[in-house]
């Protein structure tokens, strides 16, 4: 190589080292004040507009620590915090899913806020219980929730007044609601399910949109007198008792013996968009998250209203709720001050006026829920939220191996409720595939 | 000869740091790590060959492998006989063929996350662009993305929309069959077809071959469609290779079990890639470097 | 055989099939529409207010179009600051694949040495490997030089060459006249100096399918900036696309407007660099 050539090669290394250089201090890093706490958040680009300018009021109000903000988009926060964990780089606080923590819970990547929760006073009895409950373990509380989302009724007015049928109301139970539904359901010719030469194949529009498609709906088991988990952390699961019998047999009957329930057996849940045939005026009622009344209204496409979750056979309303919440990662070398950043989030005047708008969720906390309330959009009654709130119910199983039970045990749900399996054979399938999934979680 | 060897070194020398620390360092920690029971942040355990013998016997992952073939075959045979296909039918053209190929070429190229969103909407059972088609002809579609039995030919549709690259390559081989062939052939009295299977086909069994192979090895590693559009379902009925590994790891933050899947995964490839080299390689003679 | 004979034999067809009936350019134009009509229903759907986004049955033509959808993801994700990042990242990653990826593939090309043959199959190795399966091996790295959250992962990596085009770009020099190099080098010129005067001046369509190509991949990257970019101020588009959405809000009227932005610099590289990107690829094929 000679002189020349090996000074160019030489010069050239340097400039694209330079322009490296360049690169990493050009992209904003952690700020070097005296305490930088890293937060990380995993809010909807919607969500990130309304917290990003109350972030900064905590953040300027607080002269001993600045945030630098970490955002991962929704559904991706496992890759994140999985990559974290095993490169032990985690954020101060992490805003998680509640479903996903228990298994990191387990591990103990957190912080227990028992000892700090006591000595803030922080008033417990003003969250609602259940999403507290998805960050409880070993008698201890790692994570305070700051929304929740439960499901309410929604209902399409214009297919009652088609069907000539007084309008639901916060009384109903799901014996009301079959009962319509049947009457709700018409094939191309205008005929109801029971009608003679009824054609379910072509149904124009369905009474009641779902059924029930994985064991996360086990509100809707309970609404019939079942119950899905035999032990409180749901690692152990049951399906073929007398009672659970019955209630599959309600929700399946629904399906095929009353043609009267779209059966899509991932309603959304998995992928599309959630409730679209009722968005589309092809299903006359569904459950589905608050959230929706954001994109109903968008759309605006269906004149609608909601009820709260309709009453089960036992007088109570159990409904699915999901929920986030923050931690403090037990790596965090400030973890005083992620504590008092964590006390400004969950806030009630801060939860109050940073959420609260349609699409998002609802406060975690009572004395900030009825900030939902905004008589300026649809729907009317949305009281039934907070009636939601109290009687809704967090995802279980929630341990490590939960998705995998979910992944084992989604096709059985999709061939009980095809009519592929007999009800009773499905059942005990599912059940011994969930409990396999899960017994690993069970031993810890 | 020396110095000339030096320099090859020195000029791969970029490419043989990237391999060492980007590829060959991970890949023994991979090796490493499958031997270990490792769900972060508690520390690795050595576990043995436990991760193999459990792997064996995981429902899942077998129907994974199912479904990654499924996906392959479905995609890399009908993607090179559309490939040629279309590529003749190109090069016939007296006018707009370079339109023609650009339009083919686009979405091979462009593919990304956003077009699979673009998919996802497509695939809508009830707002999307196939059934609203499909409906104009009298069909009622199916769920497509959420129906167990659509889901996978939805996928399948996605992956040979992603053709064009086979029919710019074909079309350049094309030009490459040598045309004294084809005349001497011609004078012969052989027909079109007679002369496309004793002169075109064997002037293009090289380019299959690096086809077949290439499509192949992308559609066992397929992930960004089922990650973004179905997670798998549903039912598993898109629950790919790749993907199950990327649940076992991400979802389940179960790290030396997928890092067992990863080597199990990178053996089948080889041993398929190795057999297509094997049995249908030397018949094209298409080596390795010259 | 010269570049140029195989580059017009790439573009334009001189055959001329005995028959040229109408009923081929039909059957063209019919095998071609399914190519170009998700696009054109992507523009038609962003632009549809949403009650005719909603609509069922479809309807084909939005009436009046709107720009709601696009003004809407306008106003949610600051699409100006997240097209200078992508920009950034891809560029940066373009010039140093293109060049570390000639070079080495020139090398491989031209230079006869001695393990030549192995290092080729361990390349050609490499594209085997799944790459999602290195992401946690390869975030520790990283994580340890300090470089998370920052570009750097998403960038240092291409001065290493890209294994599918470094093989791309061996296969084009494959293709040149092999005394080309050896009578510059016989003028006295080192092998790097061949590359730069000899081989990289006829390299146009190799550079150019290359560039293209990875330009495209590293704006559409979803992975590798989902795991190493932290502040939603130095995202990427797919990134930030991928946050529009909850697991349990979806407003798809607000995806496929992004989906519509996001793809318009892809399309206009595309067809900027389109003929020298057909002759590129269409090199890779035959050659052993």
């Amino acid at each position: 190589m000679s002189e020349s050539r090996r000074v160019r090669v030489g010069l050239l290394s340097a400039v694209l080292i330079g322009a490296l250089v360049v690169v990493a201090c050009a992209a904003p890093q952690a700020s070097q004040a005296p305490v930088s706490l890293r937060l990380q958040v995993s809010l909807t680009a919607d969500e990130l507009n309304s917290f990003r300018p109350a972030l900064q009021a905590i953040d300027d109000a607080n002269a001993g620590w600045t945030v630098a903000l970490e955002e991962v988009p929704q559904g991706s926060e496992a890759e994140r915090v999985t990559t974290l964990l095993a490169g032990n780089d985690m954020p101060d606080v992490l805003r998680l899913q509640g479903l996903t923590v228990q298994q990191w819970i387990r591990r103990d990547a957190f912080v227990d806020l028992d000892p700090r929760i006591a000595s803030a006073n922080l008033d417990m009895a003003d969250f609602y219980e259940e999403p507290l409950a998805q960050y409880r373990y070993a008698d201890s509380v790692w994570g305070i929730p700051d929304l929740a989302t439960p499901e309410v009724v929604y209902y399409n007015k214009q297919a009652f007044a088609d069907a000539g049928l007084d309008l639901p109301d916060d009384s109903w139970t799901y014996d009301d609601m079959r009962e319509a539904a049947v009457a709700l359901t018409t094939d191309t010719q205008g005929r109801h399910p029971h009608d003679p030469g009824f054609d379910p194949e072509s149904i124009e529009r369905w009474g009641w949109n779902g059924g029930i498609t994985y064991f996360w709906q086990n509100a809707f088991v309970k609404a019939r007198g079942g119950e899905l988990c035999v032990n409180p952390d749901c690692t152990e699961m049951n399906f073929t008792s007398e009672a659970n019998q019955e209630a599959f047999d309600w929700w399946v009957g629904l399906v095929r013996n009353d043609h009267a329930a779209l059966y899509d057996p991932y309603g959304g849940s998995q992928t599309g968009v959630p409730g679209d045939p009722f968005l589309a005026g092809r299903a006359a009622m569904g459950s589905n998250g608050s959230f929706a009344i954001g994109q109903l209204n968008t759309a605006g496409t269906v004149e609608y209203d909601i009820i709260p979750p309709l009453i089960g056979v036992d007088g109570s309303r159990p409904t699915p709720l999901s929920t986030f919440g923050y931690l403090i990662s037990a790596t965090s070398t400030h973890p005083d001050e992620s504590w008092q950043l964590i006390l400004a989030l969950v806030d009630a005047g801060f939860l109050g006026e940073t959420w609260g708008q349609p699409g998002h969720g609802v406060p975690a906390r009572r004395s900030a829920a009825s900030s939902v309330i905004d008589d300026s959009h649809a729907p009317t009654n949305q009281q039934a939220i907070l009636t939601a709130m109290e009687s809704g119910e967090v995802f279980r199983p929630n341990t490590a191996n939960a998705f995998n039970a979910f992944g084992a045990t989604g096709d059985l749900f999709t061939r009980m409720n095809t009519g592929e399996l007999e009800m009773l054979d499905a059942l005990t399938q599912i059940e011994s595939a969930a409990n396999d999934a899960l017994a690993a979680d069970r031993s810890e | 000869m020396r110095t000339r060897e030096r320099w090859f070194y020195l000029l791969i020398s970029p490419w043989l740091i990237g391999l060492v620390a980007l590829q060959i360092v991970p890949l023994a920690a991979t090796a490493l790590l499958s031997l270990t029971r490792w769900e972060p942040p508690t520390a690795p355990a050595f576990i043995g060959a436990a991760n193999f013998e459990q792997l064996l016997g995981d429902g899942r992952f077998i129907h994974s492998l199912f479904n990654t073939a499924v996906y392959g075959v479905a995609t890399v045979v009908p993607g090179l006989l559309i490939g040629l296909g279309l590529a003749i039918l190109i090069r016939g053209l007296r006018r707009g063929a370079a339109v023609a190929q650009a339009t083919i070429f686009l979405p091979a190229v462009v593919a990304g996350v956003a077009t699979a969103l673009m998919w996802g909407w497509i695939f809508n059972p009830r707002f999307g662009l196939l059934n609203g088609l499909l409906s104009v002809v009298g069909i009622d579609g199916p769920a497509w993305l959420r129906d167990p039995a659509w889901a996978m030919p939805a996928m399948v549709l996605m992956g040979l929309w992603n053709v064009g690259i086979n029919v710019v390559i074909y079309t350049a081989a094309l030009g490459t069959v040598p045309r004294d062939l084809h005349e001497a052939a011609e004078l012969d009295g052989a027909g079109r077809v007679a002369r496309f299977r004793a002169v075109t086909w064997p002037a293009l069994m090289p380019v299959t071959f690096y086809l077949a192979v290439v499509n192949a090895v992308a559609a066992f590693q397929v992930f960004t469609p089922v990650y973004l559009l179905t997670g798998g379902g549903p039912s598993d009925a898109t629950l790919t290779t790749a993907l199950y590994t990327y649940q076992t790891a991400f979802s389940a933050g179960q790290l030396g079990y997928a890092s067992a899947m990863t080597l199990v995964v990178l053996a089948l490839v080889a041993i398929l890639t190795f057999g297509q080299f094997r049995y249908v390689g030397r018949r094209v003679e298409y080596g390795g470097a010259g | 055989m010269a570049a140029g004979s195989i580059a017009a034999g790439a573009v334009a067809p001189r055959q001329s099939g005995r028959f040229h009936l109408p009923w081929r350019a039909i059957l063209v134009t019919l095998v071609v529409l399914p190519f170009a009509v998700p696009f054109v229903w992507l523009i038609l759907s962003a632009l549809k207010p949403a009650d005719q986004f909603y609509a069922f049955p479809p309807t084909l033509l939005p009436n009046p179009p709107s720009l709601a959808n696009v003004d809407a993801v306008l106003r949610l994700l600051e699409t100006p600051r997240l097209f200078a990042n992508t920009l950034l990242v891809a560029s940066l990653s373009t010039v140093f694949t293109v060049v570390s990826s000639a070079v080495v593939g020139f090398a491989f090309a031209t230079i006869p040495a001695r393990g030549s043959r192995l290092l080729f199959a361990v390349l050609i190795g490499t594209i085997l490997i799944p790459q999602t399966a290195l992401i946690v091996p390869q975030f520790i790295l990283f994580s340890r030089l300090g470089w998370v959250g920052s570009y750097l992962p998403l960038i240092v990596p291409h001065l290493f060459g890209s294994a599918f085009f470094i093989f791309l770009f061996r296969q084009w020099f494959k293709s040149l006249p092999a005394h080309l190099f050896e009578s510059a080098e016989l003028d006295g010129a080192t092998p790097l100096q061949a590359f730069r005067h000899v081989g990289l001046p006829l390299a146009g369509p190799a550079i150019a399918a290359v560039a293209v190509f990875s330009f495209i991949a590293a704006w559409n990257d979803f992975l590798g900036p989902l795991i190493y970019l932290r502040s939603p101020d130095t995202f990427t588009v797919s990134v930030a696309m991928a946050t529009l959405d909850g697991i349990y809000v979806q407003n798809p009227q607000n995806s496929v407007a992004m989906a519509l932005i996001v793809l318009i610099p892809p399309i206009v590289v595309f067809f900027i660099a389109q003929r020298f990107l057909v002759r590129g690829v269409g090199a890779t094929g035959w050659r052993g």
